[in-house]
């Protein structure tokens, strides 16, 4: 803007080359040279191959290998190779939900050694797993994650749920002999 | 029973370090290298109760313990991981009882019969 007010004061006195300058100033363009290329310092240095090797990690590669966490995850090996699995049905909840939180796949590790604490008879145990408890939508998934982690499991069968028709209205039935009378 | 990903399924994955094997091998040897030449400082440095040759044949050991593995992946991360051990040991980070750590058996097999497992003191 500050090079248009200028072109126009000095209109009268101005050679058309430098007019001409003056307009490409005022439209952007360059006039003074080349801007120097801005570089990342993280790729200034780099080697076109390894440029090209970085491109290439950014994409996918193809594998068929299972997947095996058990050696990288940082699980001491004693917990990897001496720990079994037990993958079993979550039991229905006794209290009023109803069969609300059915069809959910638990895995739990087997019981290791536990004791009372001397001192206070708090239960111990030397265990770091013995509390891990872990959901799952299907017994598929829950064995994925084992065989992922390296973990031997074996499933336990679920048991059908016999249910009982019950109703409160059988209490006072006409042609039953749950009516209990009063007297 | 089936499941999806303990299965060898072809899939496509997001490399860590390298592209193919080939590359992933190379870094393997490159970090074996680096440990092999490191061994004698490491030795000097904490003065470890063990002879460089036994550091080395220890070196060897844990390096042909993941001699079979293919996962690229998986590779990757090892040697990310040993890198770091490495560093840790060059710089003195680790100290001699970490270092004894690697010639520690990680894995004790249960006893099996009555005697021994009485010494051990198992139930």
């Amino acid at each position: 803007m500050a090079s248009l007010i200028g072109l126009r004061k000095l209109n009268g006195f101005l050679r058309p080359q430098t007019l001409r300058q003056c307009v490409s100033l005022s439209t952007g363009n360059a006039v003074f040279g080349k801007e120097p290329v801005m570089k990342d310092k993280k790729y200034a240095l780099l080697s076109p191959e390894d440029m090209e090797h970085l491109d290439k990690i950014k994409s996918t590669i193809t594998t068929t290998d299972p997947m095996d966490v058990s050696l990288i995850s940082g699980v001491p090996e004693e917990h990897v190779k001496e720990r079994r699995v037990r993958i079993f049905a979550s039991s229905k909840n006794a209290m009023q939900s109803g069969t609300d939180n059915v069809g959910i796949w638990s895995m739990e590790f087997e019981t290791r050694e536990r004791w009372e604490n001397p001192l206070m008879g708090w239960s111990s145990s030397g265990d770091p797993l013995s509390n891990m408890k872990l959901e799952f939508i299907s017994t598929e998934a829950a064995i994925d994650f084992c065989e992922k982690n390296g973990w031997s499991w074996y499933v336990e069968k679920e048991k059908p749920i016999n249910a009982r028709g019950k109703s409160y209205a059988v209490n006072f039935a006409w042609n039953k002999r749950s009516r209990v009378s009063t007297k | 029973m089936t499941s999806k990903l303990a299965k060898p399924v072809v899939r496509q994955v997001k490399p860590l370090l390298s592209l193919d094997k080939e590359e992933a091998r190379k870094r393997a040897l490159n970090l074996y290298k680096a440990w092999y030449r490191q061994i004698p400082y490491i030795v000097r440095d904490s003065y470890l109760p063990k002879s460089v040759e036994q550091c080395r044949a220890k070196l060897r050991e844990e390096f042909e313990k993941h001699r079979n593995l293919t996962d690229i992946r998986v590779i990757d991360m090892l040697v990310i991981k040993g890198q770091m051990e490495l560093k840790s040991c060059a710089n003195k980070w680790s100290q001699s009882c970490h270092i004894m750590n690697f010639f520690k058996e990680s894995y004790e097999q249960k006893p099996k019969d009555f005697l021994s497992k009485f010494m051990d003191g198992r139930p």
